[in-house]
């Protein structure tokens, strides 16, 4: 059955999109959650973090070493933006969007003059990263049920961090009232700094897993720019688990509309957005 | 008619130097050619950066898809110039196509402010390109051929009206500031640079007036080929033209921007949910702002395509956004006249950083010329961050805050006291 197997691989792929949107959004509604910064360069954060774990793969060929590495660029980027370029912008949330806005721009064309041609995941013996697995008369990736116990994994690590260590209570507190929770002795500038940093981190191994499946092209960057910004407004844009249902939400819908519509497969994504807006402007999954 | 003087240079010396620098601007390529060529897509920068002051400085929203209303007004026009509408009507139609983009894009956002305006409107504006470029599979440019208006005569004799009227106005407007300049040194200094400038202004003046004689003559002798015009007369042509659209845009804003509307759009930008509570309609003024800037940034489109004759996608990428918000920022957000001179500034150090990297490829020779060629848009990223980082009001939001100690000191030197 043809029409059963489309379907098939489309619903994995859907649901392999949807990890790769949460690893990109769940950084990004962290930080916005608790220090009102829109990041518009967090997507160019993911493209970045793919890059960098190719260029590594390709001369190294070990999985672990290439993951670790885009993980500490991440942090110390994360460290880095924070501190010099957030940070004496405190409070001026306009000038803090111009700020990434020009971040990403710059973040774009530093990617295009790196790596002009992009870069490809190659072909390797490993069944794990290479190697297909066959349901229902159709071929699938296994890497992509990989990514998709990955994004799972994220996620509960996420839910436990924050529901059960002291600093995942700190940034809670700090998300719900900021007054309040300076007020009741948390540091709150080492805060956003640690929270961009673990954001921003998370972008780019997101960037990192997600590139054995799309190779590493200037087109990464903007797709998932506008995937970024669809998700959390989707989602709620203070809410790590509005961001897991939305990226499932719009993952599954996307994909889907790719397999069978394909002319629309951009434009999906935005009318979604906006039906969204009208009708619930401030998230399906955000208003608790 | 000395009243009609009066009343167009009125005594506001901010009046008498823009027309000093308007008059300059319309006698400037008499003096070098090479200017009527390099200089009218820095008016289109500059118009293109005013346009989107008025949704940032004034109305305060962050728009990051202002390519959107630029690139299409660019492709409209484009078109329909194509097709051999007249040009009037094509500045016409991607005026109004620019407010249509920037309407629909802003009228989904009527519950929400800030934040999802910049998401939506970058969002909006990238997916027209990528779906553009996806549909249509190959590369997209439509190149504009033979405009009669390029090469005919009338344009020139009546920007050559235009500019003889608005030199004679620069003169009038002189000779009226040193009549009411008071402290005699103050006077004597200001009368020898006027007499300079007028010189300067005049002599263009009678340049142009000469040359375009001369050309009448030889077209109506029957001379000139059709190529010889093109090369004469088209870049002029199109310097005018462009011109005229950014002084036009520029009167036309300011006057925005002075009426109570645009106190309106003050108190918004200042505190929205003070201006709400007084009782104006906080969405309906953002979007009129979004509608404002739309029906420029069009306008500026179809300057574009006056001055570079092919359009392609690369007109729809946030890199356009990117030169607007870079002029907005540079001259100073929420004043009219700095963001016409940070586009004016940042065409300008595009095309010269890109003339410098030229050269570099002989310096470092592992970079191929299509990664040199987006070193400029880098260098000009790292510029942008340091100037929000440390400049936030711009030049000349800068020169407003602090500029008036210097100016008091200076004036005080030239008046012979001791500060």
């Amino acid at each position: 059955m043809p029409g059963l197997s489309l379907l098939i691989s489309a619903l994995i792929d859907g649901v392999s999109r949807a990890m790769t949107l949460f690893l990109i959004s769940s950084g990004l509604v962290i930080i916005f959650g608790l220090m009102d910064v829109f990041n518009l360069a967090h997507a160019t954060f993911f493209a970045l973090g793919a890059y960098l774990f190719l260029q590594f793969y390709l001369s190294t060929s070990c999985f672990l070493i290439s993951l670790a590495i885009p993980i500490a660029v991440g942090i110390l980027i994360g460290l880095f933006v924070e501190r010099v370029l957030i940070r004496p912008l405190y409070g001026k949330h306009i000038m803090q969007l111009l700020l990434t806005m020009g971040l990403m721009l710059l973040l774009l064309q530093i990617i295009q003059i790196a790596w002009p041609a992009g870069l490809y995941f190659p072909e390797t013996e490993n069944r794990i990263l290479s190697g297909m697995l066959e349901i229902a008369g159709t071929r699938v990736r296994i890497y992509k049920f990989v990514l998709v116990c990955v994004g799972l994994l994220v996620y509960l690590v996420i839910d436990l961090f924050m529901g059960r260590t002291r600093f995942g209570a700190m940034l809670r507190a700090g998300t719900e009232n900021r007054e309040l929770a300076r007020a009741f002795g948390i540091n709150i500038e080492l805060l956003f700094t640690a929270s961009f940093a673990f954001g921003s981190a998370l972008a780019f191994m997101g960037g990192a897993l997600i590139s054995p499946l799309v190779h590493a092209t200037i087109e990464l960057p903007t797709t998932f720019t506008l995937m970024a910004f669809v998700v959390p407004v989707v989602g709620g844009m203070r809410s790590y688990k509005g961001a897991f249902y939305a990226s499932l939400l719009i993952g599954v819908i996307d994909r889907l509309v790719a397999y069978y519509f394909s002319w629309l497969s951009f434009a999906i994504d935005l009318i979604i957005m906006i039906v969204v807006l009208l009708i619930k402007p401030e998230g399906l999954f955000g208003g608790e | 008619m000395k009243t009609i003087f009066r009343e167009l240079s009125t005594g506001a010396k901010s009046s008498v130097t823009g027309l000093l620098l308007l008059s300059t601007a319309l006698v400037l390529p008499f003096y070098a050619r090479t200017f009527s060529i390099k200089m009218p897509i820095l008016y289109v920068w500059a118009t293109f950066a005013m346009s989107y002051d008025i949704i940032l400085g004034f109305g305060g929203v962050p728009s990051f898809g202002h390519a959107a209303p630029f690139g299409i007004g660019v492709f409209v026009s484009a078109l329909l110039l194509s097709r051999g509408v007249p040009l009037l009507l094509v500045y016409l139609a991607a005026a109004l196509t620019g407010l249509a983009v920037n309407l629909s894009m802003g009228a989904p956002c009527y519950r929400v402010r800030g934040i999802y305006y910049a998401i939506l409107t970058l969002a909006i504006a990238e997916m027209i390109r990528v779906l553009i470029e996806n549909t249509a599979q190959t590369t997209v440019a439509v190149t504009v051929g033979a405009v009669p208006e390029f090469v005919s005569e009338h344009v020139l004799w009546i920007s050559g009206l235009m500019v003889n009227f608005m030199v004679i106005l620069t003169v009038y407007s002189f000779i009226e500031d040193l009549r009411s300049t008071r402290p005699r040194r103050f006077k004597a200094l200001k009368a020898v640079f006027y007499i300079l400038a007028s010189a300067v202004i005049v002599f263009g003046a009678y340049r142009l007036t000469v040359w375009t004689y001369s050309l009448h003559k030889s077209m109506a002798a029957g001379i000139l080929g059709y190529r010889e015009l093109v090369r004469t007369l088209s870049p002029l042509n199109r310097y005018y033209i462009s011109l005229f659209v950014m002084v036009i845009s520029y009167l036309f804003l300011r006057r925005i921007v002075k009426s109570p509307v645009g106190s309106i759009f003050l108190s918004i930008r200042e505190n929205p949910s003070r201006a709400e509570v007084i009782g104006y309609n906080v969405f309906r003024y953002q979007l009129l702002s979004f509608a404002i800037s739309g029906l420029i940034a069009g306008a500026c489109g179809a300057s574009y395509i006056v001055c570079i004759p092919t359009a392609t996608l690369e007109v729809l990428t946030a890199d356009k956004t990117f030169i607007a918000l870079l002029g907005a920022v540079i001259g100073g957000l929420g004043t009219l006249v700095g963001p016409l001179f940070g586009g004016i500034l940042v065409g300008f150090l595009r095309d010269y950083l890109g003339k410098i990297i030229q050269n570099l490829h002989s310096v470092v020779p592992s970079l191929t010329v299509q990664q040199l060629q987006l070193l400029p848009t880098a260098v000009l990223g790292i510029l942008y961050i340091l100037i929000v980082l440390f400049l936030p009001y711009g030049f000349l939001g800068t020169w407003y805050l602090r500029g008036v100690s210097i100016k008091r000191k200076v004036k005080s030197f030239l008046m012979g006291r001791k500060v």
